[in-house]
């Protein structure tokens, strides 16, 4: 049964649009057909990050405003083909699209789709209503600061309201060495203060930064952390159990083994 | 607000109808001298017409009516004086009374921050209330989980209202207009906050000495 799911947070930055990109990859790697769509009107970034700004021709607005058929607005990814990306419009702003739309467009959709993803907007705005407004389930991706877990907090409260029960949490840009040290909230923690389902962890990869600016989705990168990471969500996505990757570094590990036997000395 | 102000003056079939708030008033000297204020001037007006008096949300005491009642027959030179209670609709913010039994809304599922419950009653949260998140309850609050966000208990007045949570760690709590904060730390057990004295108490949760 097609699935659309919404990508949120509430805190901007936290990383909603890198995981749509890698996540919507990922599936589509593991054979499913999916579509992301980008939520962000007027701000949009999702067609960057899957290196697909130069084939832009018709957006989501075209086709609500009748221009154009809603094929010609699905972008086929470039290297695989059962992805697609439903690009928004730069030059319009979130109040150009209501909810009856996007719940128009999603039914629309998941008659060639297994799975939708929408690119949520940060805020609670009309862009977040707008997103949230068709979707069976959501993410909610949260970075290990008080702020993040705060608007999620509160992003959680307002998909509960909406009658969106099924939520699962991302917890992005972990630094294993910082929560082991006590310095930033660990996964309990967070996991405590928001009481919702763990649906993954990625942790912070400097690979990350140079795969969005390349226009590459990081799964598609051998031997990431951070790849696998997401490829494990997607797997959790469809149903199959995947263990919680192990973020300890292990290379890591013998070099200090080697620091401390000269440290005695 | 000015003194004048505080006073709504009407007249009617039987006279003259003075309606006051008496929460606006620190004490019953300045509701006379507000009275005689407001009646001084139009003194010719009314003189020999009986006044109806009605003041909410509570009755004046016997010697207050006295007092009042002195003043105006002495200086209005007023045929008669009546009190009565308001009782319009608008005029009676009542006090709650219902905390021994009475109304109560039943929250099954944690508050999160942004989320706000106003109820006139009693609130009661199977969940936890996360911070950020607030309850308005004319009456008490009982959380069965832990209070983090802000509970406000007896809104409307009722000072025997009470806030209780198996982790009473409140980022504000307030029963009848006082205020309190929680302590650094987080209790093991039960809490019940209550008012006594115009303080905030908070007592561990005993169940077999819980007697309020």
């Amino acid at each position: 049964m097609p699935e659309s799911i919404v990508i949120t947070s509430g805190k901007g930055g936290v990383g909603k649009t890198t995981t749509t990109a890698n996540i919507g990859t990922a599936l589509a790697q593991l054979g499913h057909k999916v579509v992301v769509i980008d939520g962000d009107t007027g701000l949009r970034n999702l067609d960057v990050l899957m290196g697909l700004e130069n084939r832009i021709v018709y957006t989501l607005l075209d086709y609500f405003e009748g221009r154009c058929k809603l094929k010609q607005a699905l972008i086929k990814d470039k290297r695989l083909p059962h992805l697609c990306l439903l690009p928004t419009a730069q030059t319009r702003d979130k109040n150009d699209i209501n909810a009856d739309q996007m719940i128009g467009l999603i039914t629309e959709l998941k008659k060639d789709f297994d799975y939708i993803l929408i690119d949520s907007p940060a805020g609670i705005e009309q862009g977040f209503e707008n997103s949230v407004a068709a979707a069976d389930s959501a993410i909610i991706i949260v970075n290990p600061e008080v702020t993040s877990v705060r608007d999620a907090d509160r992003v959680i409260g307002k998909l509960d309201s909406k009658g969106i029960e099924d939520h699962k949490v991302i917890i992005n840009r972990l630094n294993y060495e910082m929560t082991e040290n006590g310095e930033m909230l660990n996964v309990e923690d967070i996991l405590e203060i928001l009481s919702v389902k763990l649906l993954g962890i990625v942790p912070d990869d400097r690979n990350i930064t140079i795969s969005t600016n390349k226009g590459e989705p990081i799964v598609t990168a051998e031997g990431t952390l951070a790849g696998t990471a997401f490829i494990n969500i997607a797997k959790r996505i469809t149903g199959e159990e995947v263990p919680l990757l192990n973020l300890k570094p292990e290379e890591t590990s013998i070099f200090s083994k080697i620091g401390k036997f000269f440290k005695k000395k | 607000m000015n003194n004048l102000d505080k006073i709504q003056m009407k007249g009617n079939r039987k006279g003259l109808n003075l309606i006051v708030n008496l929460l606006e008033f620190n004490s019953i000297d300045e509701l006379i001298d507000a009275v005689r204020e407001k009646l001084e001037p139009v003194k010719g007006f009314y003189s020999g017409n009986a006044v109806f008096v009605t003041t909410y949300p509570i009755r004046l005491q016997e010697d207050e009516k006295t007092r009042l009642e002195k003043m105006l027959y002495d200086t209005i030179a007023l045929s008669s004086v009546h009190y009565e209670e308001s009782n319009r609709k608008e005029d009676l913010p009542q006090v709650f009374s219902g905390v021994e039994e009475g109304h109560t809304k039943f929250v099954t599922k944690s508050m999160r921050g942004g989320q706000l419950i106003e109820f006139k009653g009693n609130v009661v949260v199977i969940g936890d209330v996360h911070i950020g998140a607030e309850i308005f309850a004319e009456g008490n609050i009982v959380i069965l989980g832990q209070l983090k966000g802000r509970a406000f208990a007896g809104t409307s007045g009722n000072e025997k209202a009470f806030v209780a949570a198996l982790k009473l760690t409140p980022s504000l709590m307030s029963i009848a207009g006082t205020f309190a904060r929680s302590q650094d730390g987080e209790p093991s057990f039960p809490e019940v906050a209550k008012l006594q004295g115009g303080n905030i108490y908070v007592e561990p949760y005993i169940p077999s000495k819980f007697e309020y």
